[in-house]
């Protein structure tokens, strides 16, 4: 976007008025320093969690090739998969399992840009963290490997389900419940409710980016100006529902609508899944028989 | 002196891989009205952005009145303050920006934090308030407002904090012609009175009326 300047022709200057004596004169403003900084920052971290809520999927040419593989399972597959690893881990009485599951999850997140295993192992480590620190009374109840079993597991559990959310986005998830069977209406008003969670985190976002470039001094009042930014998000919230509504009624959407539905057909990716998951069923049962 | 100066300037959306602005290089002098134009998505709101320091340029410089605006400089409050008093930023989307209950609050909002005294704060609301026709408005709900009038009070609101220099995002978007007609005014006094304008605008009418240097961002 490169930038060329050039002059015009100015137009005079017919009705105009004289600015107030305030407006015209220079400004000699000197700011005193008022601690809303980190409250500031953290609405503004929190609206912008919000407003990536429904992150993107990346284009597929640029995706990992373990990613590239996984994309073409049936996304429906791809959930009873994960669900079933994650009550398999959970079930599980020794850690053997759970320590097998990590590493073929550390494996997977080797394969990935470093952005993306941020994504999958921050949410992962911070759940294991809040399992280690609740699970540590059990040590005084002489369960001193409780801590660290449930760490792991729920480290594992949620990096697999961290890692299927960035896999499939938003729309594969809605997509994979479709395939499960589930009521187009929900899927739809699980759609709809993501996409509107992300339109409002935006505006959130908006909202406090303007509160912040209108925080010129010291804000006396900081609840009322937070309290303003939420009302306006509400009204927004309700705005949209209403007009989103009109416009599926006007666009013929009823009880009677059916979402469009499509046969399933088996694939050689779906069959490859299916024999992966197979086998790390297997191994569940092999590891719990094995070393009870 | 330049008032703003982008030297150079990189910048790339977290969320895109694809480069908003690439090598941007422009100046705009105190007491000039200049106009950012080009296709959509060239980047003129993020260069409005940049400037105000809500983004800050992966490569180059931004400075404003020779100081340099980046994640640096923005950690210290009273820079940005200062800033922020000094460029008033009104945004494209004006619900992005109205969050208070009336729209008389919502213009006082500004020099409420500045400190200033209850009469200097109720002139400047009264004359914004008289400049962009919002005087029968002023205790409805900003968002119970039509588009163009919330776009008048989302001006007021920023003009209320007597900044140096005006950053509009497309200002008459949703105006009607009589409002149009005021704004166009307001700028020209803005700028008569020695401050700056900074518009980015699609509207080459607006341009021509304010006799503005245009600074063309090519699109990809």
């Amino acid at each position: 976007m490169r930038a060329n300047q050039s002059e015009q022709e100015s137009c005079g200057s017919q009705g105009q008025e004289p600015l107030p004596e305030w407006l015209s004169r220079g400004s000699s403003y000197e700011p005193s320093v008022d601690r809303d900084s980190f409250a500031r920052r953290n609405v503004l971290a929190l609206t912008r969690a919000l407003a990536k809520l429904r992150s993107e999927v990346d284009p597929v040419g640029q995706r990992p090739w373990v990613d590239r593989a996984l994309g073409v399972v049936t996304p429906a597959l791809r959930l009873i998969g994960t669900l079933a690893l994650v009550a398999c881990v959970s079930m599980a009485r020794n850690l053997a399992f759970a320590w097998l599951m990590l590493a073929v999850l550390l494996v997977l997140c080797a394969m990935r840009p470093a952005h993306r295993i941020a994504q999958i192992v921050g949410p992962a480590a911070l759940a294991a963290l809040l399992a280690f620190v609740v699970n540590v009374p059990a040590i005084l109840l002489g369960q001193a490997s409780a801590p660290v079993r449930m760490a792991t597991k729920t480290f594992v559990t949620v990096g697999y389900v961290a890692s299927l959310a960035q896999a499939l986005g938003s729309d594969g998830m809605v997509a994979a419940l479709r395939g499960l069977g589930l009521s187009p209406h929900i899927a739809t008003v699980v759609d709809l409710a993501l996409r509107d969670i992300v339109l409002l985190g935006e505006a959130a976002t908006s909202l406090s980016e303007a509160l912040s470039l209108r925080s010129v001094g010291t804000n006396k009042d900081k609840t009322s100006s937070a309290a303003g930014v939420m009302g306006v998000v509400f009204v927004r919230a309700q705005r949209l529902a209403t007009a989103r509504a009109e416009a599926m009624e006007l666009r013929g959407y009823g009880l009677d609508w059916t979402g469009g539905r499509t046969r399933y057909r088996l694939r050689m990716a779906d069959a490859a899944y299916v024999l992966a998951l197979a086998a790390v069923v297997a191994s569940f049962a092999y590891l719990e028989g094995a070393m009870v | 002196m330049s008032l703003v100066e982008f030297s150079n300037v990189c910048f790339a959306y977290p969320s895109s891989q694809r480069l908003a602005l690439d090598g941007v290089s422009f100046t705009v002098d105190e007491g000039e009205a200049c106009a950012l134009v080009g296709p959509n998505g060239c980047g003129k709101s993020t260069s409005l952005r940049l400037l105000v320091g809500l983004d800050h340029p992966s490569l180059g410089e931004v400075r404003f009145a020779g100081e340099l605006v980046d994640a640096s400089a923005l950690r210290d409050a009273r820079f940005t303050k200062r800033l922020r008093q000094r460029v008033g930023l009104v945004f494209q989307d004006p619900d992005a920006q109205l969050f208070c209950p009336t729209v008389a609050e919502e213009v006082s909002f500004g020099p409420r934090q500045m400190g200033l005294s209850t009469e200097e704060i109720e002139r400047r609301t009264d004359d914004c308030l008289r400049m962009f026709d919002l005087e029968r408005l002023r205790d409805r709900a900003p968002w119970r407002l039509s588009g163009g009038e919330k776009r008048r009070c989302a001006t007021a609101c920023v003009v209320s904090l007597a900044p140096d220099l005006l950053c509009l995002d497309e200002p008459t978007n949703g105006l009607d012609d009589a409002s149009r007609a005021g704004m166009v005014a307001f700028l020209r006094s803005f700028v008569a009175a020695g401050k700056t304008v900074l518009v980015a605008t699609h509207d080459l009418q607006l341009v021509s009326e304010l006799g503005a240097r245009t600074i063309s961002l090519a699109g990809r």
